[in-house]
């Protein structure tokens, strides 16, 4: 009996813990309206490799039909380097749907393109997972 | 009592009142015929052109390979890039006298460490240039816009 009201305690301690800490975090995360730039709709980037594509008409192909495409913000078509970059809405379109594409245009299997690290971008990485969780907290967008 | 402070609460009234009445006329803004210049940020279209030209200036870096593998990182992580995208807009925004505010590190800050050279700035300004270019953006709004960024480079090169 006294086992069960000292886990009844502690379980009813524990909910409290639990509810004052997501309020404080919730709290956290609206405190301040969004800002202009961060109510804008996020995107994301892709990088396609062409190395395989040797018909110079293909890439200006390609170049108009990533800009034609639903959800692509912007796109840039490279013969020197043999690459295709898009930034998309990721709720628009998809980086599968892009390449898919690319491989119907251009007739041939393309590859995504990865980059070599040289140096890191002069980004915040430590604040990823606070802002990650304050962006799935907020509900003043 | 009662009276002293009636009389205290009516006091400071008419000495509000008198004080807001008397504000001189002159205090008030002379309408002349001149309408403001727009701020650049205004010229360029708003945050959604800023938005626009800031997408295709990152696709044209990402396809630069000069610089591209400084920014593999972000390309890579979508919390990176929108974070590199924010940063860029505020940048352009505060920098063009719009309602934006920059509040990332200081470009010394950001690129200490980097060792970037004078041709990869360079490569980044072509990359931003030919953004520009694309939206047709006139060339007094893109000498404006370069001449607030230009400055960064003693900041940005060579630390």
């Amino acid at each position: 009996m006294k086992k069960k009201n000292r886990l009844k305690r502690w379980g009813g301690t524990l909910l409290i813990l639990t509810g004052v800490t997501f309020i404080s975090l919730f709290t956290w995360a609206n405190w301040n309206a969004p800002t202009i730039t961060e109510r804008l709709p996020t995107i994301e980037m892709s990088s396609f490799d062409l190395s395989q594509v040797q018909d110079a008409a293909a890439y200006s192909k390609v170049d108009a039909a990533l800009k034609h495409k639903s959800g692509v913000t912007a796109c840039s078509v490279n013969p020197d380097s043999h690459m295709a970059t898009v930034t998309f809405h990721p709720t628009e379109t998809s980086k599968e749907a892009l390449l898919s594409e690319i491989n119907h245009v251009t007739g041939t299997e393309v590859q995504y393109k990865h980059f070599d690290i040289k140096a890191g971008c002069p980004m915040k990485a430590t604040s990823e997972f606070f802002g990650k969780l304050k962006q799935s907290l907020c509900v003043r967008n | 009592m009662k009276h002293l402070r009636k009389i205290t609460v009516a006091g400071l009234l008419l000495v509000t009142v008198l004080a807001t009445s008397c504000k001189k006329d002159d205090d008030e803004p002379t309408t002349t015929t001149t309408t403001p210049t727009p701020t650049l940020y205004t010229r360029l279209g708003g945050i959604e052109a800023i938005s626009a030209v800031t997408d295709q200036f990152l696709a044209n870096v990402a396809n630069d390979a000069t610089i591209n593998g400084r920014f593999a990182d972000a390309v890579a992580n979508p919390y990176r890039l929108q974070l590199l995208r924010n940063n860029l807009i505020d940048q352009i925004c505060a920098g063009s006298g719009g309602p934006c505010q920059y509040k990332g590190k200081t470009m010394l800050q950001a690129h200490t460490g980097m060792n970037i050279t004078n041709d990869e700035f360079g490569a980044l300004v072509g990359d931003l240039v030919a953004a520009l270019d694309q939206f047709n953006v006139p060339t007094q709004e893109k000498t404006d816009l370069l001449a607030i960024l230009g400055p960064m480079q003693t900041d940005v090169v060579g630390h």
